[in-house]
């Protein structure tokens, strides 16, 4: 296969991406099954039913993040080689991992990401589903990965497929590398902060993506500036230092806030829109009305809806299942159950719902009184008992109760983004969190309880919270 | 004259639990070197020696054979530090004719050698040692035929030698003589020199073989010379680069004749060596061994070989003729089935199908391989500097407390490095062994380099 040294993609967000020498493999990447299972799968989900522009796929994103990876790490490269000997600095075959690695950050993701999280594998047998990816559940680096991250490690162990036998194809036991660089492990050690932090990769590329698709004005940051402040500095462990990725302090304050500022703005007007929200806890109450109706609920789908039915029922996925998921599988599912109304007027009328947009509304209560509520032991019972009038079907799936949380920085060693100090010699490297000018940021945690209901049943639903 | 163990000075009879042999042998030193070379006062001391011979489980005879060696090396005025033979006879155990080999040679001045790396045939002896003036460790190759055969094989060993010291994918050679006049060869010692055995691992390391050896071929084929014996066991790794080694048979284009190539190797000799044809384009026999050693890298056979069948040494006139035989038939009658494409990795496929054409003429230059490689392969090629070489920014000191933090922050656990970074380490550690550390440096670099082994 002829190819050029540099291959060059065409992006709406960064625009001309250029990947040159071993990055190219990133193209190569791209076409393997694994990879363009993410183009039938949403980036954000159900967002589109608000913001219509936020249709964009995942692929896409997964590319950009594999972009700003190379830019990134090709400034790391070049910082590196001030404080390292040749043999120890980054060199183009890291980038290379690190491109490949961003690229393949979301390759896990079930359709309709969260709405899927939410309901079908949110509490999941981690034993069954490390056996059925071919990964040993006793290893460590799995043992805290949520579900999406432990199907992004047995994809990219599946032997037999195409992703993995082409980075073995290109270098034996490169595949095994990008795993661990996943999961935070790299014989660099401070090269996997770039692809997980606050101030990562995967943030940098889907905040200007999301911003830019849905059309808020609120996500925009500085990033050539970012790049150019990315850094290395010290970070002291006790009696121990070690080296991390950082910015610049004397340069970076101004956009690390700016950053941490617009994802804080899209959490609250795009990801966790009232709207946004509701329409993805109807998917799930939809796929939990389904699991609860079993094997009794006979559905004659397409070969290709299969592997979503059979993990619905709950049984467990090999990789050459799971890279059927998708966002189209899951509406073709959805659009067959809502001509069901026979055989579960529940399903079917929460189905009919969902395609025609026909969604429920939040109830208008202060979250604190709701969260109060939602404390006593029969709220539940309460509140389907008042909505049960208004319902076609199960009182249990029409009512959608949300909790949001965000916290704007990280305190997690693993995670938490540095700024260095580059005017001392030691370069001290210290959380940002910590720095006078970022500490307010610290504090700002948002956590908040919402419930939505058919429209019918709103004012009802109100007066009960408020009345109890 | 009468000697007995008396005349072992009480240090060395350490010698005596050895054996008779040994003892008797040892007897026979101090009976008669000592007072033949020394005075009585100034008794060598040979206890270093039998500390090494006792902790290496060296047998009667063999000890006894080398103090023999040694006693007869220095009734001839060799003499020879204790220490270092020591030294040797714990490289060698049990060996003596190789510790001998260490004592009779005289290195050129600023050279001590270490070990006997091989003895390849009855040419060349290879030997391991330290150039001081360098402060780097070194291959020093001492040529064992005379006059006239030992002036043909220098004159070819160094035709690239003035070539050599510009290019990083050619060994780097020297030429020194000892204080007799003797010649040697000395070459900048590799981490690793490769064998059939050796597997790329994906195509990402035999693109890199595959175009580090392009270029030195290219830079040769400029200059008019003829590799003529490109194989797996001919090339080295410095770092993370490949280097061509072995110019034995290396000629001018115009003196690559039939007659030059019976040396060469039959797994990767050309098709056009086999069937006598005229050589219109020398380059193109290494063109197409650089194609078979990369398709061996990646297929695990040579193209025209069977992955079970074994090649008859060249000692072994009658057997290889038998064997040239059978190449030349599938050479002539059996190409297709022979030189497949089948299980070779999809990026190497276009560059090695030009590589391994039958015709010489339409086989691939090095000039366009390159221009090829680059094209086809650059997902693959590595395009740094050569891994190892420092930047002169931080002391030797500097690297080696980098690598031990560098070590420990992966926990020791090496197998999270790539395998070509851990060979660069490694071989930068090699190098880093030969400056002039004290001994707790010293014993730093043998934990690292004991960690990354």
């Amino acid at each position: 296969m002829s190819r050029n040294k540099i291959q060059r993609i065409q992006d709406s967000v960064h625009g001309l991406m250029e990947f040159s020498g071993m990055e190219t493999v990133v193209v190569d990447v791209l076409r393997t099954p694994e990879l363009q299972r993410l183009r039938k799968i949403r980036q954000l989900g159900l967002v589109h039913l608000v913001f219509p522009g936020g249709e964009h796929s995942r692929l896409v994103h997964s590319l950009g993040a594999s972009h700003l990876a190379v830019r990134f790490g090709r400034h790391i490269k070049e910082a590196a080689r001030e404080f390292f000997a040749p043999v120890l600095c980054p060199d183009e075959t890291v980038i290379r991992d690190l491109a490949v690695a961003a690229l393949c950050h979301d390759l896990g993701h079930g359709p309709l990401s969260h709405a899927w999280e939410r309901e079908m594998v949110r509490s999941f047998d981690r034993t069954a589903w490390s056996e059925a990816l071919g990964l040993n559940p006793n290893e460590p680096a799995l043992k805290d990965l949520k579900w999406h991250e432990l199907v992004t490690q047995g994809l990219l162990a599946w032997e037999d497929g195409q992703l993995h036998q082409l980075l073995e194809q290109h270098e034996k036991g490169s595949s095994t590398r990008i795993r661990g660089l996943l999961s935070g492990q790299y014989d660099i050690h401070y090269i996997p902060r770039l692809l997980s932090s606050d101030v990562d990769v995967d943030r940098a590329d889907f905040l200007k993506r999301d911003t830019h698709q849905t059309g808020v004005a609120y996500g925009r940051y500085d990033l050539d500036w970012l790049i150019s402040t990315c850094t290395l500095g010290k970070c002291r462990h006790g009696d121990n230092t070690s080296w991390v990725v950082g910015f610049d302090r004397r340069k970076a304050i101004r956009v690390i806030e700016q950053f941490v500022i617009a994802r804080q703005a899209l959490y609250e007007t795009v990801y966790q829109h009232k709207t946004v929200r509701c329409a993805e806890g109807m998917v799930a109450n939809l796929l939990r009305r389904l699991k609860h109706l079993g094997g009794n609920f006979k559905m004659d789908v397409a070969g290709f809806v299969k592997p979503l039915v059979k993990i619905i029922h709950g049984e467990v996925l090999g990789p050459h299942e799971l890279i059927q998921l998708d966002d189209f599988a899951l509406f073709v599912l959805i659009d067959n159950v809502a001509h069901m109304t026979k055989q579960d007027p529940t399903a079917a009328d929460l189905a009919q719902r969902i395609i025609s947009r026909d969604l429920f509304k939040i109830v208008p209560v202060r979250p604190r009184q709701l969260d109060l509520f939602l404390d006593k032991p029969d709220a539940r019972q309460i509140l389907y008992k008042a909505i049960k009038p208004f319902c076609v079907g199960e009182p249990e799936y029409y009512l959608v109760e949300d909790t949001v949380e965000f916290n704007m920085m990280s305190k997690d060693d693993s995670t938490k983004v540095y700024l260095i100090d580059v005017e001392n010699s030691e370069r001290q490297a210290i959380p940002a969190h910590e720095d006078d000018a970022l500490r307010q940021y610290e504090q700002i945690k948002n956590f908040s309880k919402r419930i939505y209901t058919i429209p019918g049943a709103v004012e009802v639903v109100r007066k009960v919270v408020e009345q109890a | 004259m009468s000697t007995s163990i008396t005349d072992i000075p009480a240090k060395a009879r350490n010698l005596t639990t050895l054996g008779d042999k040994t003892t008797k042998a040892t007897v026979q030193f101090y009976g008669i070197s000592q007072k033949t070379l020394f005075n009585d006062e100034e008794k060598v001391d040979l206890s270093p020696l039998g500390e090494a011979l006792i902790a290496t489980n060296w047998s009667d005879t063999q000890a006894a054979k080398l103090i023999d060696a040694y006693h007869e090396l220095t009734l001839a005025g060799r003499v020879t530090n204790i220490k270092l033979l020591a030294r040797w006879a714990q490289f060698h155990p049990d060996d003596a004719d190789t510790v001998r080999d260490c004592m009779s040679v005289e290195p050129p001045d600023g050279i001590e050698v270490l070990q006997v790396l091989s003895r390849r045939g009855s040419q060349k002896l290879v030997f391991l040692a330290t150039w001081r003036f360098r402060q780097q460790e070194v291959v020093l190759k001492q040529i064992l035929a005379k006059g006239e055969h030992a002036e043909r094989i220098f004159s070819r060993e160094l035709q690239p030698h003035p070539l050599s010291m510009v290019h990083p994918n050619i060994i780097e050679t020297h030429f020194l003589q000892n204080r007799k006049g003797e010649k040697f060869l000395v070459e900048r010692r590799l981490t690793e020199v490769l064998d059939d055995n050796w597997d790329a691992g994906g195509v990402h390391e035999a693109a890199n073989l595959l175009f580090d050896m392009a270029k030195a071929l290219k830079f040769l084929h400029e200059h008019h010379l003829i590799h003529g014996d490109v194989k797996p066991d001919n090339i080295g790794r410095r770092g993370s680069n490949y280097v061509l080694l072995d110019f034995g048979i290396c000629r001018d284009r115009e003196l690559f004749t039939h007659e030059a190539t019976p040396t060469g190797s039959l797994r990767t000799r050309a098709p056009e060596l086999f069937i006598e044809e005229e050589y219109v384009e020398p380059e193109k026999v290494d063109v197409w061994a650089l194609g078979a050693t990369v398709y061996k890298s990646v297929t695990g056979r040579f193209p025209l070989v069977k992955v079970e069948e074994s090649i008859p040494r060249i000692s072994n006139a009658a057997e290889r003729k038998t064997f040239e035989a059978v190449l030349k038939e599938r050479v002539q009658k059996d190409w297709c089935n022979w030189v497949t494409l089948g299980g070779v990795p999809q990026p190497l496929k276009e560059v090695l199908n030009q590589m391994l054409t039958r015709d010489p003429k339409s086989r691939i230059s090095t000039s366009d391989l390159i221009r090829t490689a680059e094209h086809e392969l650059s997902a693959f090629l590595r395009s740094t500097s050569p891994a190892g070489d420092s930047n002169g920014r931080f002391s030797p000191l500097d690297e080696i407390g980098q690598i031990e933090s560098y070590l420990t922050a992966l926990a020791n656990n090496v197998s999270l490095i790539p395998q070509y970074k851990r060979q660069s380490i490694y071989h930068r550690i090699r190098e880093l062994e030969t400056k002039s550390f004290g001994e707790n440096e010293k014993e730093r670099i043998s934990r690292l380099a004991a960690v990354l082994q």
